[in-house]
């Protein structure tokens, strides 16, 4: 329990610095640009491929339950909904967890048992504005715009899937997917992902930068990263979810 | 000249690093004891004693990467023990750290490493850049290196490339963590006649944590053996030869 305790002020401490650092000078653009290449360009193909395994798995799923009631009219709506409001942002968040958490705890766990963390501090630059800034900022950025993506492979994947078994133009499909969506659905849904990015850039960031005791101190860090930072964006979600129903109903 | 830069270059004349009764534990194992050690402008001092013996903690003090838990650490006239991270990364700017494994930036090629300290703190051109860089890899015989990755240098050749990054912003200051550790004879001696010669030429306080007995003879202009956190003997590395104090005596019958 003083453990967690310990672990926690930590924790709060640390996001406390990186927010401090995040509004005040000097900014370190650069290495921004870097980190949202990193984590945004190189996890979309992953990320297009759950968003477009899920859109298949969703229409069999939905196809087959709602044939019972006849109203497979409505797989369109389903898919669009579910992919919108939960699935694609809780996949998207949960696959960047999975491989930008662990890349940023065993990269920075690594810096930090090669003392290339202290070189950094040692230099006389700010080895949380130059490491944990840029990698939480760019987990913000990017955490929406891939689960846009995934929204889109999920749902194009959804109606190829539903085509086969039951032939339905593009258009009609999207029309009757996008019927009862509004932004209320669209926007708090696709947003909510900066905060899961914020958790997976903080959780990865502090565990790495924390490391001690080598490179079995450095696989330590990465499996903490995936494992904190997934269980974070799961209770985060439910939080976000029920807050979006209370503001926007 | 305001009153500020007066009191700083009254403090730069005097010592570059005085320390004073500092003390350092982890858990309740004391690391350091009430230690003091003076550096002057221009003189090595050689950091000597057993694996543990608080030797390279103190270097991370003095630069400020731990905290001391009592004592006072002037370098260049600045208390480092009272200063925020904003103060500390000032006097940071005018000293060096040669890191025991080099702690290059793996990621990063010589050129880009070399040039880390003035990408964050000069606003020199990229063309001015790159002419510091090869000037300070030629003043460690690393020119020919520029384009290497750290995982494509030898030992040596990392070690050399930190220590050219370490100078970078012309420190008045340098610490070095065991430079020679781990290399072969003919490469450790390359590196003290360095160390010996930046101290020289650059008018550098350098503060050399090692085990090498005889890389502190060639090197310093006086030696401090620390034994159990405390200091066993300060002064001429002759001194330390001729000191009857059992310790230094078992010491010195080890290592040689």
């Amino acid at each position: 329990m003083v453990g967690f305790l310990r672990w926690f002020g930590e924790l709060t401490f640390f996001v406390l610095n990186v927010f401090r650092a995040t509004i005040t000078p000097p900014f370190h653009f650069g290495e921004l640009l870097r980190q949202m290449y990193e984590i945004g360009v190189r996890s979309l193909p992953l990320v297009v491929l759950a968003g477009a395994a899920i859109g298949v798995v969703l229409s069999l799923h939905s196809r087959d339950s709602l044939v019972r009631f006849g109203a497979t009219s409505l797989v369109p709506v389903l898919i669009v909904m579910s992919v919108i409001k939960e699935t694609g942002p809780i996949i998207t968040a949960l696959i960047v967890s999975g491989r930008v958490g662990a890349g940023i705890g065993a990269e920075l766990g690594s810096m930090r048992v090669t003392e290339q963390i202290d070189a950094i501090e040692a230099s006389a630059v700010d080895p949380v504005r130059l490491l944990a800034v840029t990698r939480v900022t760019a987990c913000i950025l990017m955490l929406p715009l891939l689960t846009i993506f995934a929204n889109f492979s999920a749902i194009v994947m959804g109606w190829i899937a539903n085509t086969v078994v039951d032939y339905i133009s593009f258009t009609r499909y999207i029309d009757s997917g996008f019927r009862v969506v509004n932004f209320s659905d669209l926007l708090p849904s696709t947003f909510r992902t900066a905060a899961f990015g914020a958790i997976i850039g903080v959780i990865g960031c502090f565990q790495g930068m924390r490391t001690k005791g080598g490179t079995e101190g450095v696989g330590r860090s990465a499996t903490s990263s995936v494992v904190l930072s997934s269980l974070f964006v799961i209770i985060a979600d439910v939080l976000l979810v029920r807050i979006i129903q209370i503001i926007w109903g | 000249m305001d009153k500020t830069s007066a009191v700083e270059q009254r403090n730069d004349e005097r010592n570059a690093v005085e320390v004073r009764a500092l003390s350092k534990s982890f858990d309740s194992q004391k690391v350091l004891d009430r230690i003091d050690l003076d550096v002057k402008k221009g003189e090595t001092v050689a950091v000597l004693g057993r694996s543990g013996a608080g030797k390279s903690v103190l270097l991370k003090l003095l630069i400020g990467l731990q905290r001391a838990d009592s004592g006072s650490i002037r370098i260049l006239g600045h208390e480092m023990t009272a200063l925020r991270t904003s103060g500390l990364n000032r006097v940071r700017k005018r000293m060096g750290f040669s890191f025991q494994y080099s702690a290059l930036f793996d990621s990063l090629d010589v050129e880009r490493n070399v040039a880390f300290p003035l990408d964050h703190h000069t606003k020199l051109s990229t063309a001015e850049k790159r002419q510091k860089v090869l000037e300070l890899l030629r003043t460690v015989g690393m020119e020919g290196s520029i384009e290497k990755l750290p995982a494509q240098l030898s030992g040596g050749m990392r070690k050399r490339v930190g220590i050219a990054r370490a100078l970078a912003l012309d420190p008045e200051v340098m610490l070095f963590d065991e430079p020679t550790a781990g290399l072969d004879p003919i490469t450790a001696h390359g590196i003290d006649t360095l160390i010996r010669r930046l101290g020289q030429e650059r008018n550098i306080a350098s503060i050399v944590v090692t085990h090498d007995l005889r890389s502190a003879g060639l090197i310093s202009d006086r030696v401090m053996l620390l034994n159990e956190g405390r200091v066993s003997f300060e002064g001429p590395f002759e001194e330390l030869e001729r000191s009857s104090d059992p310790f230094v005596q078992q010491f010195l019958a080890l290592s040689s």
